[in-house]
Formats: structure tokens, sequence, C-alpha cells
């Protein structure tokens, strides 16, 4: 996969915790799979990496789906109650965005994984009584909440595969 | 000076600009035009409303403030007295009403005597309504007999407070709501850690104030963030908790660190336990609890401008077809979800079809996704508005869209369905400092999950049924209609 090893080492470059220990044979491998839908759950949370681990954030009893796409994939749970996460993988496997929506208020610590000191800190504006948001250049966090579902996004705008816009997170 | 600073003065995001708010929202009148178009109703089941420049509380300036002059936030006048009694009544004005949210949400501060101190002094309406004594049941295996309290969770902060029965009557009218639950809003501060920590906005516990970046610390859900003497919420349903019935705490997913109804051993929020609460007991939708005209209600707002209005006027008219200023006439009934994803409607753009569509006088925009159409910045506030056209662009003719939309049932069958059309203008496009009411803003919001809510901006000049859950009138869903 030349093409898949470029991308790689270009996000690479750009990722604020490197996994430059994985050999570019291996994160081939690891892409590879991916796509197959074969990887165990990546993590949920943004910034996390399907090579690292468990699935912290997910909601529980729930069913993996994945829709490949070009650049990313979507990895989707819907547990039995109706809560919904997505994770937006770039073709390494890093989690570059997320999306939810539950009848409760979300999780952010879970979600937003070692993001969230950083959306603590800096602080999401209300927009009215049913929406607030944080716009940084490293980090957007948009929520809504009205008639008990709770819906959001978020993502990391300098980690976007090539080619793939805000558009695709929805 | 930018005109889309004008702008945030006006939409009260005051940022780091505080120091110059004052002036924007200091002035509770204006000189500027208002809103003109619908006639108003009349009759004694007619109550009026508003969209106006809140002026601040007492001698508190209103600086900081995300909801001082609320943009699009829709008022009405309550009289609000201890059940059965006439004794210490007190009129709230400016108390908003919310179509995406359900329950009567007082601030503590504001059924207090005014003073100085914002808090007000002791005494008045709040001294004279009981707080509700009871035990917990269904919760963590502790239990605590105390004062019943919810935190309710918001887009935009968390309500906390206890639980206080008062009657209702919506002023201008013959419609009193007797015995009705309602929440007070801050009378038991600090709010427990796990209202706080699963807000959107708060990140401390006893944060006032703003942040370095000009982020208020505070809880939204506050005065005098609020921008309001409380809420009225009045969506499709009664309950504002149906699953606490038989739950304490209900969560879904992965939302361990859920809170609704809790006792609480002392006037805090310190040392309280989950409960379930009966029906009967949970915070309502006070039009369920009308003796009559209580199917439902219609909103009818006059027109703005598309420069905006310093205010607007408009009915809210109590009862769908009980009256002969309410009849549904040829109005088209769109069906909203009656359960798993309640209230919310089918709503096609641009070739997408929305399943997370309500029409929510508490949300100050409409909120779509489009990527097409520019943001007004990159980073902070601004990156949250739609500026077609781009960020510094103004005047030319692709600064204002016009732009249409489907709306039909939850079940997205093809009929009944209604067009909308509704417009997005650039913020720079705007000139009038004095306005609050705007039909022509918008924003991507969480963007995600077909999520498309009919805000405030689009009440004006129209008027919209809400067909409540339950009704008499022989209709199987909750519905909006219009």
């Amino acid at each position: 996969m030349p093409e898949g090893e470029t991308r790689m080492s270009n996000i690479e470059s750009l990722r604020p915790v490197p996994a430059r220990r994985l050999s570019a044979r291996l994160a081939a491998l690891a892409a590879a799979a991916w796509f197959a839908g074969a990887v165990p759950a990546a993590r949920a949370e943004l910034g996390g990496n399907a090579a690292t681990a468990r699935d912290e954030a997910q909601p529980t009893s729930s069913r993996l789906q994945v829709t490949p796409h070009e650049a990313y994939a979507v990895h989707e749970r819907r547990a039995a109650d109706g809560a919904i996460v997505r994770q937006y993988l770039d073709r390494r496997g890093f989690v570059f965005a997320v999306a939810w929506r539950s009848s409760g208020p979300a999780d952010l610590a879970a979600l937003l994984g070692r993001y969230y000191p950083t959306y603590r800190a800096l602080g999401a504006r209300r927009i009215d009584l049913h929406h607030a948001a944080l716009h940084t250049a490293e980090l957007v966090v948009e929520t809504g909440g009205v008639l008990r579902t709770f819906t959001g996004r978020a993502y990391l705008p300098r980690q976007f595969p090539a080619g793939v816009d805000v558009a695709s997170i929805r | 000076m930018p005109r889309h600073v004008h702008m945030l003065f006006r939409l009260g995001l005051w940022a780091a600009l505080s120091g110059m708010v004052l002036g924007a929202c200091g002035g509770g009148s204006s000189s500027a035009s208002s809103g003109t178009g619908a006639g108003a109703a009349t009759g004694p089941n007619v109550a009026a409303l508003s969209v106006d420049s809140f002026p601040p509380y007492g001698t508190d300036s209103c600086a900081p403030a995300p909801g001082c002059g609320s943009l699009n936030q829709l008022y009405i006048t309550l009289r609000v007295c201890p059940h059965g009694s006439t004794s210490n009544c007190q009129t709230i004005d400016h108390v908003a009403v919310d179509t995406g949210s359900l329950g009567l949400r007082l601030l503590a501060a504001s059924l207090r005597p005014p003073t100085s101190s914002f808090l007000g002094s002791a005494g008045g309406l709040l001294a004279a309504l009981p707080t509700i004594t009871t035990t917990s049941a269904g919760g963590n295996g502790t239990t605590v007999t105390g004062t019943l309290a919810e935190c309710a969770q918001f887009g935009g902060g968390y309500s906390w407070g206890s639980i206080r029965n008062v009657d209702i009557t919506f002023v201008g009218t013959n419609e009193t709501a007797s015995n009705v639950p309602m929440q007070v809003m801050g009378d038991m501060e600090p709010a427990p850690a796990a209202c706080v920590t699963q807000s959107t906005t708060q990140y401390a516990l006893t944060g006032s104030g703003t942040n370095s970046s000009g982020v208020v610390t505070a809880n939204p859900l506050t005065y005098p963030y609020l921008g309001a003497n409380g809420l009225i919420g009045v969506s499709l349903f009664a309950q504002d908790c149906q699953p606490c019935a038989t739950v304490a705490q209900p969560q879904q997913g992965n939302n361990t660190a859920g809170l609704a109804y809790v006792v609480c051993a002392d006037m805090t929020g310190n040392h309280c336990t989950p409960t379930t609460v009966a029906p009967a007991m949970q915070v309502v939708n006070p039009i369920t609890a009308l003796p009559t005209d209580n199917n439902g209600f219609l909103i009818r707002m006059a027109a703005v401008g598309s420069d905006g209005a310093a205010s607007a006027s408009g009915s809210m008219i109590f009862g769908i077809g009980t009256q002969a200023n309410n009849a549904l006439g040829s109005a088209t009934r769109i069906a909203a979800n009656p359960a798993e994803e309640p209230g919310f409607v089918y709503t096609t753009y641009s070739g997408s079809a929305n399943a997370y569509g309500i029409f929510d006088s508490g949300s100050s925009l409409y909120f779509f996704s489009d990527a097409s159409i520019a943001l007004c910045g990159s980073s902070g506030v601004l990156a949250a508005y739609y500026c077609p056209g781009g960020p510094s662009a103004k005047g030319s003719a692709n600064t204002t869209l016009n732009l249409r939309a489907v709306v039909n049932d939850y079940r997205d069958s093809a009929t009944p369905s209604s067009t909308i059309a509704f417009s997005v203008n650039n913020l720079n496009n705007f000139t009038n400092a004095a306005a609050y009411a705007y039909d022509n803003v918008g924003g991507p919001g969480p963007a995600s999950f077909g999520y498309f809510i009919w805000g405030m901006p689009t009440f004006y000049g129209k008027t919209i049924y809400f067909g409540l859950a339950d009704n008499a009138d022989g209709y199987a869903a909750p519905y909006y209609a219009f």
C-alpha cells in the first residue's frame, strides 16, 4: 500500500503523541486489517488509536458497524438503549473525530480522552439554552441538548486526513 | 471596528470585550424599530409574548453576560403563588418560553425581594414556598431523607435546585395551573459534583465571572447569566423525566454520570442521593396542568425585518380547537416522535433527510449542517455562526441566503409535509446596534446525526401550533402544525 504509507507518514508528523515505534510494515498491516473490519475495537475517545487499546468509552452491550471511506473509516456503536457513538479513524487507526447522541448528557471525559482537560480548561461558550461550543485551532467541540436528546461532535482540525473535511463528521 | 464586532454586542457575546458590553445591554428601552406583522390575538386564553433586551436585575451590571439582552430569547409574564394561597404572590416578567425543554424553573434570585445583593433579601415568595421532604428510593444503596431536588441538564448549562409546588397564572389570561411542581434554580448551592461535571459548559465548581479566554465560568443557567428570571418549558410532553418514575438516575449507553432527581440531607448539593419520583411529583409541563385549553398551544409572532428589531411581540394562545381563536383551520399537522426520540420530526434540506429536528423557541439560531456556508470565523465565538459569502463579506448578493426545507413526520413518510422558507444572513450585513430579534441567523450547532433545529428565527411572522402528547382531540401523536 504505497499510497497508504505515504498518507500515514504525513499524518504521523502532525500527531501530538507519535507512534513511531510502529514500523511501516506493521502500520500497513494494521491499516489493511482495519479496512477489513478485523482489528479489535479502537478506543472511542478523541486521539485514541486502534493500536493501543480497549474500549472504555463505548456504550455497553453494543455492536460495531464499520463504514469504510477512501481516507478514513467510521466505527459506529449503537447500544440496545439507543445511544450512539461514532468514531472517525484515519488509515492508521487514529481517532481524529467523534460524534455522539444519547438521551442523557454525554460522558465527555470518556469521549474526549486526553483532550478533556483542554476542553475543561478553555471552557465551552454557551450559544443559547440548548447549545454550547468550543472552537480552537487544535480542538473543536460542539454540543446540543434538547428534549432529553443530547447530540455532539468533537474533532481535531489539524488531524484530518488529506481530502477529508468537517462536513464528513455528522 | 469590523461590523461583526457590533453584531457580537447585539448577540450578548461580550467575549473579551466585556467592558464595552454595558452600553449594548444596559438600556432596557430603545428607539429602534419594533417588529410588526402578524396581528395580535385577543381573548381570555391569550398571553403576551416578547423578544427584547432583558434589563439587568437590581443594581448589578449585566456584563459579562451570555444572557444579557439575549438574542432571540422569547419571554412571557407569570403570576406565581404558593399553592392554595393568595399571599406572597409575585408577578414575574421575562420568563423564557422554551419549547425545547419541560417545566417551570425560576431563579431563586428572582423570587426574593430585590436588594443591592443579587441574591436578594430573605422573605418574599421563595420563603413562602415549602420544599418537599421525602425519602430516597431506588438509589445507590444510600437512603436519605431530606429535600427533593433536581439536576436538569440543558445543552447550554444545568438547572439545579429544589422542587416546590406553586399555582401559576399566565398574566392577562384566565388560565391558572394549580399545584404545579416547579424547580427553584440556585437555592441549594453548591450543586452536586455529578451535576456539574456532566455539564457541557461548566468546568469549575464555584466559578464566576470569566476566564482568560472570556468564557463565562459560572453555570449559564444562573443569575445573572440566564438572561431571564426563569424558564417555562412547554415541549410536547407532560413530565420532564418519564424514566425517573421507575429508575433513579436513568442512564443511557455509557453515560454513567447521570443525575436527575435526588434527595438531599440539607439545603445544599453536598449530601444528595438519586431517587425515583412518581410522575405526579415531577416537574410538569404547566400547560398540561391547566383545567381547560390544555391540549396544546399556539405561538404567534410578529415579523421582523431583515436587519433585525429591538423587540418583537407575539401571543401564546392556549388550547387547540377549544376556542374560537385557536382552531387548527387549514394548518398542516406534522406528527412528532412520541417515544424514543421525543418531539423530533424529519427535515429534508439540500437533499438530506435530517431526523433530529424540532421547533425550539429556546434555540437562538437555525442550527443545521451545510458545509457550503462559510462560518464567521475559524476559532472562537464567531465559529459558531454562519456568515454566507465569508467572514468579512457584506452587502453582496451571496451574503444573504434564501433557503428552504421540507418538514415531515417522524416516520419520514412523505405526506403530509410542509415547506418552510428561511434566510441566513451574514452578520456583517446587520446595522441595527440595538436589535435582539432576528429571523435570519444560523449556525452549524453539533451538526451530526441529522440535527436540524428550527430555532426562534423560525417563529417570526408565523403561527406555530404545538399539539401535546396524549391530547384530548383524538390525534394520536404529539404534533407541530403551521
